[in-house]
């Protein structure tokens, strides 16, 4: 992974409680994080938060497949958040794409992480996403380009937590593969997956050197 | 796992059981720990990225940029008046939900004399009542005379991150002390992050609320510099 | 997005400094906050930064059938929408009056987006999402809106008879659109009372004043919409004067975004790689914090005497705050340096600070004090305390409520 394939700015948004405005490559999504807050009487839980996700792409116009993106980052921000802690409440993310060129679902669940630690809202871990295509020759590409991934004959997307099991979190997978190119992508992506984490710490540390 | 220390930056998920645990002084027991910080399966995990804290070996927290207020008791907040009802205002003191405020929780109140609030006010309360899992009470009566609660008049309101409302709290903080060397002016500083301001005129208080901003992440010895300035530009 | 309540000290105190002819964040009163036009990888992408309110702009284009009373003229059409909470509808305003303004105005030359009469024309779509919002909403979105319309190509396409080509754009060269004019909306907030008009009004001001006026020009002078809200009565003078100014301002803005478009293009031409959109970075480890957006909230107070061109000051991008201390002191020492003529009443060594919890604190005792100075050292516990049990049946600890 090269040195400035990951950038983000966090708090860029200053009427949110948490934002992060983050590339991957030249993938760019903006996350803003609203809440806790009231909801609605009818999306109102009384032991735990509920957790929106949103997920807009930049024409306005939703397909299916978006729906599908949208639900695995809604239940992998969910599982990440602790939501007892905020009973009675709703946690809105909004997931803007700004930009893309290949891997938007790990551009943007890396960039729902961010925004979500800088929200201060209590989670449970941090998760990161790496992507990776397996070639017609089960070669494996960790963050492979746009014209890599439309000659590819799988596609992964693997989430992994920071805890101290390194718990899988969510796998998205397309096409077709067996099951060892399976769990050799694992260990390649949970390699990649180190480097993203020191990525968040090094981010992290920046914003309290000040305290 | 790389082993964290005090004053150190952790993230969301890390697992500082070994140094809350290490050497001992207490017994297990008698630690405690607070915000950012969780027990599971015997374990301490962080939840929120910040600076491990300690204090006296005992008491652990993290320190970290919260962006909601959640309400606590005996916390002294500013808060604008967002609703009535027949038995209560309803205060908007930058939780997730309205807190409220009975129309007898004033000083000296009684049913047929009563503060005349209207919406849009703000006033400087007291929590009373505060739970997640159901509305926070705040309530504007006074306590040994000495304390001033009730409704701000004039001047000016903005909001500060929660971290900084806290710092100028402590009584160490020098910032307003000096200010107040140089211009008279009142303020009421809500542990909510929202700060009320009034002073003299216009000019004095835009300057004030300007400095108290700027200074937010200033260290301490750079803050008579800050205060200097202030007061050449107060000058010209 | 949550935008707090608007209370009445901040609504007294806005009109009190409007009567003194004093703007919260030190601007005078034809000043625009600092303007930021960045340009995407695809054609028609663009994100706008005005002061903290930022809005992101993409153009499509599909074919479509055309209307049945204008058969040989593209359709435009513009929407904006909020990115985040949808509560706030608080757009359907801003939505009519941009497509009111640029589809009246006839800045783009329908016709030429014609294929077959009758039967295929583009149909050009501008999305715009509000990411933040700081005040003058519109006047960002107008931008945002123009900018990617420049900025945007369509595919060439080729009738033969029957048939229609698409040329991908490795295949033929996409074509811009052709713009007549370029409209740009210039907001203006009125306190009719106190004879105060503003441009570009932050989001206090936007709220408080009694009207907000905004007028349309092109670069060349010509009005193209005029819209009130509000209900202060405006004489001829005062609107005359106003669209006066927002002429001059329009053309400055569209030279703003003419040579934001040169600059893109060359840079997309020099076959350097293009970085499109992305965070901003500092040198030093490829992160950089924006700090709250709301540091520059309040600024110096007016500077009419200061001779300052609106123009040099929109060609600065938005600052940025450096962590380390001498540099956050370096910013904050040149605002408080504008403060020239800041006049003061009186010098007192008075300080009346109202705290209540000082008179108390002092009385509490030794226990006591430690979860005092433990709670302001830090932020609130959130449910209680958690006491870690030494039993080992319990693996959750036990649960103290305070």
């Amino acid at each position: 992974m090269s040195e400035d394939f990951l950038k983000c700015q966090l708090g860029f948004l200053g009427n949110t409680e948490g934002s992060a405005y983050l590339s991957q490559g030249k993938s760019t999504v903006s996350v803003s994080v609203v809440g806790p807050f009231e909801p609605k009487a009818s999306k109102c839980m009384y032991d735990r938060a509920t957790v929106d996700v949103t997920f807009r792409r930049k024409t306005g116009s939703i397909t299916v497949h978006d729906k599908m993106l949208e639900g695995i980052m809604q239940s992998t921000c969910e599982k990440s958040l602790v939501v007892e802690q905020y009973p009675r409440t709703a946690i809105v993310v909004t997931v803007q794409e700004m930009q893309d060129r290949g891997n938007l679902l790990s551009t943007c669940l890396n960039a729902s992480c961010m925004a979500l630690m800088n929200s201060g809202i209590a989670m449970h871990h941090l998760y990161a996403a790496v992507s990776c295509a397996v070639t017609e020759n089960e070669e494996i590409i960790l963050n492979p380009d746009e014209s890599q991934i439309n000659s590819s004959v799988a596609y992964f997307t693997l989430v992994f937590t920071n805890s101290e099991t390194r718990f899988l979190l969510t796998s998205h997978t397309t096409g077709e593969f067996s099951q060892t190119t399976y769990m050799e992508c694992m260990n390649k992506c949970y390699a990649a997956s180190k480097e993203v984490f020191k990525f968040y710490e090094n981010v992290i540390k920046k914003s309290y050197i000040f305290n | 796992m790389t082993l964290v220390d005090f004053n150190d930056v952790v993230l969301p998920g890390n697992d500082v059981s070994d140094i809350v645990f290490k050497g001992d002084t207490c017994k297990r027991s008698e630690k405690t720990i607070g915000p950012g910080l969780k027990s599971a399966n015997n374990k301490i995990i962080v939840c929120n990225g910040g600076v491990l804290r300690s204090k006296d070996d005992k008491y652990f927290w993290i320190e970290f940029s919260k962006k909601k207020y959640s309400p606590a008791k005996d916390d002294v907040v500013v808060g604008i008046v967002a609703a009535k009802t027949s038995e209560m205002y309803k205060v908007d003191i930058g939780a997730s939900e309205l807190a409220t405020l009975p129309y007898l929780a004033f000083t000296n109140a009684t049913k047929k004399n009563r503060p005349e609030i209207k919406v849009g006010n703000v006033v400087a309360a007291k929590v009373k009542v505060a739970t997640p899992f159901m509305e926070s009470e705040i309530s504007c009566v006074e306590y040994a005379n000495r304390i001033i609660l009730g409704q701000l008049e004039n001047g000016f309101l903005f909001n500060v991150s929660l971290n900084y409302a806290l710092r100028l709290r402590k009584s160490s903080s020098k910032l307003l002390y000096h200010l107040g060397q140089m211009v008279p002016y009142e303020i009421v500083i809500g542990v909510n992050g929202k700060i009320w301001i009034n002073s003299a005129s216009i000019r004095t208080t835009i300057a004030i609320g300007n400095a108290v901003m700027k200074a937010e992440h200033l260290e301490e010895e750079d803050i008579p510099q800050l205060v200097k300035n202030f007061n050449k530009s107060l000058n010209v | 997005m949550n935008l707090n309540p608007v209370s009445d000290c901040e609504k007294l105190f806005i009109l009190e400094a409007a009567s003194q002819k004093i703007r919260l964040d030190g601007r005078k009163r034809d000043e625009y906050r600092p303007l930021k036009i960045e340009f995407g990888l695809d054609w028609g992408n663009c994100l706008v930064t005005l002061g903290c309110t930022r809005v992101f702009a993409q153009v499509s284009c599909e074919i479509y059938q055309p209307n049945n009373s204008r058969p040989n003229e593209g359709v435009l059409q513009i929407s904006a929408e909020l990115a985040g909470d949808d509560k706030l509808n608080d757009l359907t305003k801003i939505n009519q009056v941009l497509e009111r303004f640029y589809k009246d105005s006839k800045c783009i030359d329908l016709e030429a987006l014609c294929i077959i009469a009758e039967e295929k024309v583009w149909k050009i779509k501008v999305d715009l999402s509000v990411l933040n919002m700081d005040g003058n909403t519109l006047g960002c979105c107008s931008i945002a809106t123009l900018a990617a319309l420049m900025h945007f190509r369509h595919p060439d396409v080729m009738s033969t008879g029957e048939k229609v080509i698409v040329y991908s754009s490795s295949e033929r060269d996409p074509i811009p659109l052709s713009l007549h004019h370029h409209p740009v909306i210039v907001n203006f907030a009125i306190f009719e009372k106190y004879d105060f008009i503003i441009l570009d009004p932050s989001l206090l001001e936007d709220k408080v004043c009694d009207n907000k006026l905004s007028i349309c020009f092109n670069n060349h002078r010509e009005m193209c919409g005029v819209d009130i809200e509000g209900c202060a009565s405006l004489s001829q003078d005062l609107l005359m004067n106003c669209s006066n100014q927002a002429a001059s301002m329009a053309i400055k803005l569209v030279d703003k975004i003419k040579s934001a478009i040169k600059i893109d293009i060359e840079n997309r031409s020099s076959s350097k790689s293009v970085k499109g959109l992305e965070p901003a970075v500092s040198e030093d480890n490829g992160l950089k914090l924006c700090l709250s957006d709301k540091f520059n909230f309040i600024g110096p107070s007016n500077r009419e005497n200061k001779i300052e061109e609106t123009d040099e000051k929109m060609d600065v991008d938005q600052e940025v705050v450096k962590i380390t201390d001498g540099t956050a002191f370096t910013t904050s020492h040149n605002n408080l340096q504008q403060i020239k003529d800041v006049k003061q009443n009186k010098q007192n060594d008075d300080l009346i600070v109202i705290d209540p919890e000082s008179s108390e604190s002092s009385s509490s005792d030794e226990s006591v004090e430690v979860v005092s100075h433990y709670k302001l050292d830090d932020i609130r516990p959130v449910i209680g305390k958690y006491v870690v049990s030494d039993d080992e049946n319990s693996d959750t600890g036990t649960i103290i409520l305070d």
